[in-house]
């Protein structure tokens, strides 16, 4: 491995290490309110500073660290494991079962998601707590964005039904199923990384947007999504260079990440 | 004509064949083909490249489907319809009673999965006993075909082995479960003389112990007749000539067979 | 060229010139949305509600300075025989902008106009209350008597809002005798008013009213970028702004700023009183105690509230009605004070109990429950947050849900599904007539448990009664006793329990003369009359 490699590697270690060992290095509670010092600059006791409820922005970013960290990679692979399992199936069985996929792809695709999700809430009861809440969120998410992975994956599948090594492999009598799981699904690996990855950020951003309908993180769990959101507000940066924190340390991580893990898919 | 196509044999064929089959925007491919293959034997199915050859091999393991052709007629193995099993019974057939050697080694191997996973997959098929014992079996039947028996040559991706090794290793796939008939769709082409021979070899050597039928399909008719008992020619779906192998090659009598053979370079240099 | 064109050209520059020194200008701010109608009897949404106030003149207007009655059309009025009728005095010698003269007939039309019921009127709406007509009687071209079928209360303060349009201008309603004329629409873009040649009022120098040359009322409906055209000087104000762009403003020219203090807007959470609500027996229980509602008002921080959620543009509310509203506003009434340990006191005495720091019921119920809120509103969602600690300190676990506001009143009106909610309400309208809807216990509206049969509960039986006796009484001083009480019994049973009043806070231009901020609607152009643009930056106070 490269010198840059190991760096980002030992990064990415860091981040994860201290976003697990955050009730640790944290000084104070991410819900703790010191209704005393709302909006402090970084200072000793905040390192970061605080935010306009008084709650130590170094404890919110690491916490929240803890909940997208783990929470964004486990719908991402959730979505692309739900996209495999359909773009496979169609792309091999063909016929009106890859019709039928394929338009519930188009269908997924073209629906009024606000709409969707706003009955997803209403339907959901009122006293989830705020765990409960993440965590349906993200399942949602990874449950409802296979569409366009499951497109990418058919015409893949498609591809490689017609090789010549899964005729071998029916002609050494190998049945249907695990011909897809044993010998077309590791040729698809590739694929279902990239779809993976393309996931992350965009689960952890709209996790935020999704708050503003009732279904992302509740108060006081804090997440990447709900600071990012803080700095929306162009005119309240440049009085506090701070906010940037949460979406440098984003940069910092998803870049680590794939450099790290995406050498491992030649 | 159809006297030739059925020389009077004492014992019961083991694969008797009589097919048509068309693809969707190519018809009549094959045009009721027919010729026995006995216990034991090695027929040779020569022709020129797109006579159909392959899609014979397909048949036979009720594999046309895949490549969106389809058969009618009757292909009797050992006493039984094939064109009427089920696919379930199919499977059971494949691999274990009638296994394929396919036309090109490389992109027969599967390039995401190691030597020694698609050798365990081909083994899993039909076997249910742990790998451990299977995988005793599959290091001499290596050593058998000259490969190299060891957990190193297992680990291998197919794009670190040679195309003979490749070969070789299809081979001991599709002999695994010890078929009653193994066809071999021109498994020496894209090798070179000396390997050729070898694999030649190991053919003779397995028909002699394990007593294997073979269809061994080619266009390479030196390699047919040192290797093959009787040979049956195909010619744009129709068999136009089928008899012992010597005879063929020494008396064609059909103009197609006979340009096949003229075409041959070596055989107009030997007097 | 002659010398004698010359001149001319000059004068006529020179005049020019001068007239733009003398004439106020065109005053600019944004308004959220496009005016649905033009016509002001049928006006119901703000934008049109404007275009209402800046063009239309009543006959009584309540002064938005000193939340008193000021004549307008009418010199002067009389209320008689128990209230059922009214006679207006009208101001004489009055055109219309385009010319027409106005006289007793545009009121009795007016009348007729507005109690037509095909034309659905809202104005209309309020006036009409019960069944019978509402006759007018004209009394020469000066006077006109307003017949009721029953006495109304507080009848002034409904002439507010009635616009007195034209009976024989061919241009209908687009003739009208505000000190503005509609001048052009253009959707989506703005909507431009001209000064009306014809406007009666005069300053006290004898001058003719408006200053103003033009308004131009620009569609915005982002504040952030509102307050951007405010900074390079494209609107000259901006009559609400949120906390966090009022104090970034502050930052920058605290001179433009103006804070009115507390306004009508009242921020409060009640509790789902509904006896047919999807919610566990033990829940309902917690909502319908009054010492549950009392101590969790009690465990409140509302100063906190105040200084946190609100960046200190926010008063402690003591009751229903803000003090803004001075006439109606019961002054005996204090926040509720904030104290843990007297909430807690009160929860034992009904049998709750704090256990390793989570409340308990007598059986043995975790207190823990949902507060549902509207999504998007970032005051309200650092509210929350405050809520939720200060409660758990009494052991009280509270879910924060944001839901999108369609669907929060879906849950509160229709299905009742809820079990806490936070919201704000504005009363535009300081008479408590207008708010029957919001206290009968029959009443639609009624937030913690509507459209109820018979009141279910004795305190909810004498709301309902001190509210209808201060709909029929016409002595002033009766019906601000009754009112005073309803106050005072919100206040003891807490079925809502109020916590803040924003302040009004808003942004002007140092270029505008004559502004000054009220708490009522409009807040900043509640005198447009008197408004002037001056190209000189006016001295900072
Ligand atoms: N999937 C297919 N769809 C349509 N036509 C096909 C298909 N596969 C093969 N063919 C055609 O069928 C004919 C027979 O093909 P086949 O593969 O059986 O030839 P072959 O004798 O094996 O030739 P070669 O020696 O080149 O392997 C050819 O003309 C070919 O073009
Ligand atoms: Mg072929």
């Amino acid at each position: 491995m490269t010198t840059a490699g190991k760096s980002a590697g030992v990064l990415l270690f860091a981040i994860v290490a201290a976003s697990l060992a955050a009730g640790y290095l944290a000084p104070a509670s991410y819900e703790t309110q010191f209704r005393e010092s709302p909006n402090a600059s970084p200072c000793r006791q905040f390192p970061l500073g605080t935010d306009e409820l008084g709650r130590d922005r170094l404890a919110r970013l690491l916490y929240g660290s803890r909940v997208s960290l783990l929470l964004a990679p486990a719908a991402a692979a959730l979505s692309v494991a739900l996209s495999a399992l359909i773009g496979i199936t169609a792309g091999y069985a063909g016929g009106w079962l890859e019709r039928a996929a394929m338009a519930a792809a188009d269908l997924f695709v073209s629906l009024p998601w606000l709409f969707l999700l706003l009955t997803v809430r209403a339907l959901l009861p009122l006293n989830v707590t705020p765990w409960a809440s993440i965590l349906i969120t993200f399942l949602l998410l990874g449950a409802l964005s296979w569409a366009p992975g499951a497109r990418v994956i058919r015409s893949g599948a498609a591809a490689l039904k017609h090789s010549e090594f899964a005729l071998l492999a029916r002609a050494s009598g190998c049945p249907g199923p695990r011909l897809l799981w044993k010998h077309i699904l590791p040729n698809l690996r590739p694929l279902m990384a990239a779809q993976f990855w393309i996931a992350i950020p965009m689960f952890i951003l709209s996790e935020a947007n999704l708050g503003m309908l009732g279904l992302g993180i509740a108060e006081p769990l804090p997440s990447w999504g709900g600071l990012l959101a803080e700095i929306q507000d162009p005119g309240r940066i440049a009085g506090n260079p701070v906010l940037l924190a949460p979406a440098i340390l984003l940069t910092v991580f998803l870049s680590c990440f794939q450099f790290v893990f995406s050498k491992g898919d030649r | 004509m159809s006297e030739t196509l059925h020389p009077m044999n004492g014992s019961h064929p083991l694969l008797s064949v009589s097919l048509s089959a068309n693809y969707p925007n190519r018809p009549g491919v094959l045009d009721n083909v027919c010729f026995d293959v006995k216990s034991g034997e090695i027929l040779a199915l020569v022709g020129q490249s797109g006579s159909g050859k392959s899609t014979v091999a397909l048949c036979i393991l009720k594999l046309l489907e895949v490549k969106g052709g389809s058969s009618s007629g009757a292909i009797m193995f050992q006493g039984r319809d094939i064109e009427k099993a089920t696919e379930r019974e199919m499977r059971g057939i494949r691999g274990r009673e009638i296994s394929l050697v396919p036309q090109s080694p490389h992109s027969a191997l599967n390039p995401a999965l190691r030597i020694g996973t698609q050798l365990k997959e081909a083994w899993r098929a039909h076997a249910e006993d742990k790998w451990e014992s299977g995988k005793q079996g599959i290091l001499r039947l290596l050593e058998n075909v000259d490969l190299p028996a060891d957990e190193a040559f297992l680990r291998r991706y197919p794009s670190q082995v040679s195309v003979g090794q490749a070969q070789r290793v299809l081979i001991a796939m599709a002999v695994i479960h010890r078929p009653r008939l193994l066809i071999a769709d021109e498994p020496t082409s894209a090798l070179d003389l000396l390997t050729q021979r070898e694999v030649l070899d190991l053919f003779a050597r397995l028909n002699r112990e394990l007593n294997m039928a073979i269809l061994y399909i080619s266009h390479d008719l030196l390699s047919v007749a040192s290797l093959c008992h009787r040979a049956a020619v195909l010619e744009r779906g129709r068999i136009v000539e089928c008899g012992a192998a010597e005879q063929i090659f020494e008396h064609p009598s059909h103009p197609y067979t006979k340009r096949l053979i003229d075409a041959l370079p070596h055989l107009q240099r030997t007097p | 060229m002659s010398f004698r064109m010359i001149l001319r050209v000059f004068l006529t520059v020179f005049l020019c010139l001068r007239a733009s020194g003398q004439g106020g200008g065109e005053l600019r701010f944004s308004i959220r949305n496009d005016p649905k109608t033009f016509d002001p009897l049928l006006a119901e949404d703000e934008a049109s509600g404007t275009v209402r106030y800046l063009t239309g003149a009543t006959l009584i207007r309540i002064d938005r300075k000193t939340q008193k009655f000021a004549p307008e059309l009418a010199e002067s009025w009389r209320i008689l025989a128990g209230g059922t009728s009214i006679v207006f005095k009208l101001r004489q010698g009055i055109l219309f902008s385009d010319g027409t003269p106005f006289s007793s007939d545009d009121v009795a039309y007016t009348f007729r106009r507005m109690t037509d019921p095909k034309m659905h009127s809202p104005v209309g709406d309020s006036f009409r209350g019960g069944p019978g007509e509402i006759k007018t009687l004209v009394q020469g071209p000066a006077q006109v008597t307003v017949t009721f079928p029953a006495a109304i209360a507080g009848v002034e303060s409904l002439f507010d809002q009635l616009t007195i349009v034209s009976s024989h201008s061919p241009k209908k309603e687009l003739a009208t005798l505000g000190p503005f004329v509609l001048g052009e629409h253009k959707p989506g873009s703005h909507v431009l008013f001209r000064r009306n040649p014809n406007y009666w009022k005069k300053d006290a120098t004898g001058r003719r009213l408006p200053y103003l040359d033009s308004v131009r009322a620009d569609i915005q409906q982002n504040g952030d970028l509102e307050l951007l055209r405010f900074k390079r000087g494209e609107v000259h104000m901006i009559d609400t702004l949120d906390p966090e762009l009022f104090d970034r403003l502050w930052a920058g020219s605290p001179g433009e700023t103006r804070n009115a203090g507390a306004s009508l807007e009242s921020e409060m959470l009640w509790f789902n009183q509904v006896s047919g609500a999807p919610l566990p027996a033990h829940k309902k229980a917690w909502f319908r105690s009054k010492d549950f509602r009392r101590a969790f008002s009690s465990a409140i921080n509302r100063s906190d509230l105040c200084r946190l959620a609100f960046k200190g543009h926010a008063d402690q509310a003591a009751g229903p009605i803000s003090g803004a509203n001075r006439l109606w506003a019961n002054a005996k009434l204090a926040p509720h004070v904030y104290d843990p340990k007297a909430a807690l006191a009160r929860l034992h005495r009904d049998g709750f109990r704090l256990e390793k720091g989570t409340l308990r019921d007598r059986q043995g119920n975790a207190v823990e429950f949902s507060l549902t809120t509207n999504s998007g509103n970032k005051a309200r969602s650092r509210m929350a947050a405050l809520v939720q600690q200060d409660l758990a300190k009494i052991g009280i676990r509270l879910n924060v849900v944001p839901l999108d506001l369609p669907s929060l009143i879906e849950r509160i009106t229709r299905t009742h599904d809820y079990e806490a909610c936070l919201l704000g309400l504005v009363n535009v309208d300081l008479d408590p007539n207008s708010q029957m809807n919001v206290w009968l216990s029959s009443a639609a509206n009624h937030p913690w448990n509507p459209k109820q049969k018979t009141p279910e509960t004795a305190w909810e039986a004498e709301i309902d009664r001190l509210m209808r006796a201060q709909s029929s009484a016409l002595d002033p001083k009766k019906r601000k006793a009754a009112f005073d009480r309803v106050q005072e019994i919100v206040w003891e049973e807490a079925p809502i329990l109020y916590l803040v009043n924003k302040h009004a806070l808003s942004a002007v231009s140092r270029r505008v003369l004559n502004v000054s901020p009220v708490s009522l609607w409009p807040r900043l152009y509640w005198n447009p009359e008197y408004l002037r643009v001056t190209n000189q930056v006016a001295q900072s106070r």
